[in-house]
């Protein structure tokens, strides 16, 4: 437990902009909410003139959507990530330092795997923790109501985990990827899903591939539209956290995801080959 | 009690043959210096020592197969390569701190002893030293490890000879107490040579000679023989012989010394001179 924590403490080390950006980017996006917002429910008063819930539903809108763009920054973010995590220490030569500390490559992967899982979940949805008090500061004494999916610190803490293990076989497999290709990790992650859909569309004139890829990837929190905000779901990726965790697709996804840590592990254990 | 034993270790890259069915024994305590050519597999078979990568054969390093329990193995050994593996963007404070959690046999103060002596400042990351510096650093984390066995691999390449001294020194001074073996690859061979107690030549996959620096001592001459008596020498079988002003400097192996400082001085062969001895007559088994 002690080599995993440390393990996580130096990818930290060495990419600190894993949490520099979602924090200034995050921030940033907070404030402009939250003004605009402010700006926007000037002038509502409970006793006098109460918010309608039609425009309480709008300007809630703003903020979950303030609230998914810092997610979506954050999976932004663990993709490129997981793209660096292996590559560099390759690249650089620093994996013959590493490994000639007692640290196995199944507990250097889980400190590496842990970033996109559990290190930018837990900080990107703190913050959606943070936005949803700004949401609540602002609307005081409006008579309006926020609503947002994730208007409650327990359904952002499920969402974290169910999120994250959502997109895992997508961030597992740009792993497998960065232990093994020599350069451009993203592009060369990307090419089989870009080969596949370009094929489909000329064969049958059909998007499903390129739509699923989007769904897994960064579906879950690509800000949605007023339709969603009344319940009108179409994809599964957009489904709420308990939903989904009652789909077969997200426990398949995780079974994919783990096999591939383990090809990660393996291709790990075999890098300094290479050098 | 032995440290290492390899049995027709071999390894080839992308069909290159670069370790050629190794046999090699080394007893625990010892300071072997593993000397060669470039390309002769010196690199391949220290880092096959520490489980970096797969062999085909038998090899037991410290009782672990190396491949299979790699973790389990660097808890009491340690490896450094040459400066350039460092990672650049670590900082000297957090390699030290990250060595104390992840290390079983660490000893934090006496590496931070060794920085501070070396005027290494903690704060700086590896990007902001000077080569030098980060060989410093390098030797002060493996020496704060209460390692069984140091498997050091050109750790001077790219310094001057100041620091090269500095570093052999420390290394002297740490690893002299005699319960440690010392694995050393360099080609600065002759800078070496007072630390060693053994020596093992590898050319081309395969190691071409192993003994005792004791038994190198006692067993090899050489004698710079005048030009009118190079076919007397001859007679007396020199292992191997090279021109040199006015005359011929002839090695022997196992000589009749009385008889062969008749012909002038005689004089130790350098290791260097050895192994081109050694490799030139195809090799000697031990």
């Amino acid at each position: 437990m002690r080599s995993f924590i440390w393990s996580v403490r130096r990818e930290l080390w060495e990419h600190r902009w894993v949490y520099l950006v979602p924090v200034l980017l995050g921030g940033a996006l907070m404030a402009v909410g939250a003004w605009q917002t402010g700006v926007n429910v000037s002038g509502f008063d409970a006793a006098a003139n109460p918010m309608s819930a039609a425009v309480a539903r709008r300007l809630s809108l703003g903020l979950d959507t303030t609230a998914r763009m810092i997610l979506l920054v954050g999976v932004v973010v663990a993709f490129v990530y997981c793209a660096e995590a292996l590559h560099s220490e390759r690249h650089d030569g620093s994996i013959l330092f590493w490994k000639s500390l007692p640290v196995g490559d199944g507990t250097a992967i889980a400190g590496k795997a842990a970033v996109p899982l559990i290190i930018i979940p837990v900080l990107t949805f703190g913050m959606v923790l943070v936005c949803q008090l700004v949401a609540r500061v602002t609307f005081a004494g409006t008579g309006g109501r926020f609503q947002s999916a994730l208007a409650s610190p327990g359904a952002a803490i499920v969402e974290a985990a169910v999120g994250a293990l959502w997109i895992a076989p997508v961030y597992a497999w740009i792993l497998l990827v960065s232990a093994r290709a020599r350069r451009a990790v993203l592009l060369v992650a990307l090419l089989p899903a870009m080969l596949a859909s370009m094929v489909e569309r000329l064969a049958t004139n059909s998007n499903t591939i390129s739509q699923a890829l989007f769904h897994r990837g960064v579906g879950r929190y690509w800000p949605r539209g007023h339709l969603d905000l009344v319940g009108g779901i179409d994809a599964l990726a957009m489904a709420p956290a308990p939903m989904l965790l009652r789909s077969a697709s997200l426990w398949m996804g995780a079974v994919v995801a783990a096999l591939l840590i383990v090809g990660v592990v393996r291709a790990r254990r075999r890098s300094a080959e290479a050098l | 009690m032995r440290c290492v034993m390899a049995r027709g270790v071999r390894r080839t890259i992308a069909g290159r043959v670069a370790l050629n069915g190794v046999d090699l024994e080394i007893d625990e305590g010892r300071v072997v210096g593993i000397i060669g050519p470039n390309g002769a597999g010196k690199t391949t078979l220290l880092q096959a020592l520490v489980g970096l990568v797969p062999v085909e054969g038998e090899l037991r390093v410290l009782g672990h197969d190396p491949w299979k329990d790699r973790a389990a193995l660097m808890r009491r050994a340690s490896y450094v390569a040459d400066v350039s593996i460092m990672p650049r963007w670590l900082r000297v404070s957090d390699a030290v701190a990250y060595y104390d959690a992840v290390h079983p046999a660490f000893d934090r103060a006496a590496t931070e002893e060794l920085l501070e002596r070396g005027a290494i400042p903690p704060g700086a990351r590896v990007g902001m030293l000077s080569k030098g510096q980060v060989a410093q650093v390098q030797l002060a984390l493996a020496m704060g490890v209460d390692a069984r066995l140091l498997v050091l691999d050109e750790p001077t390449l790219g310094l001057d000879i100041l620091y090269r001294k500095r570093f052999f020194d420390m290394l002297l001074t740490r690893f002299a107490e005699g319960h440690q073996t010392v694995l050393i690859a360099t080609h600065d061979v002759d800078e070496i040579q007072d630390v060693l107690t053994d020596l093992v030549f590898i050319d081309r996959g395969r190691v071409v000679f192993q003994c005792t620096v004791e038994e190198y001592e006692k067993r090899f001459v050489e004698v710079h023989v005048h030009p009118e008596h190079v076919e007397i020498a001859r007679e007396m079988g020199p292992m191997h012989e090279r021109p040199a002003l006015a005359g011929r400097v002839l090695i022997f192996d196992n000589g009749d010394r009385s008889r062969l400082s008749l012909f002038g001085d005689l004089r130790r062969p350098s290791v260097a001179t050895l192994f081109a001895a050694i490799v030139n007559n195809g090799g000697e088994r031990e």
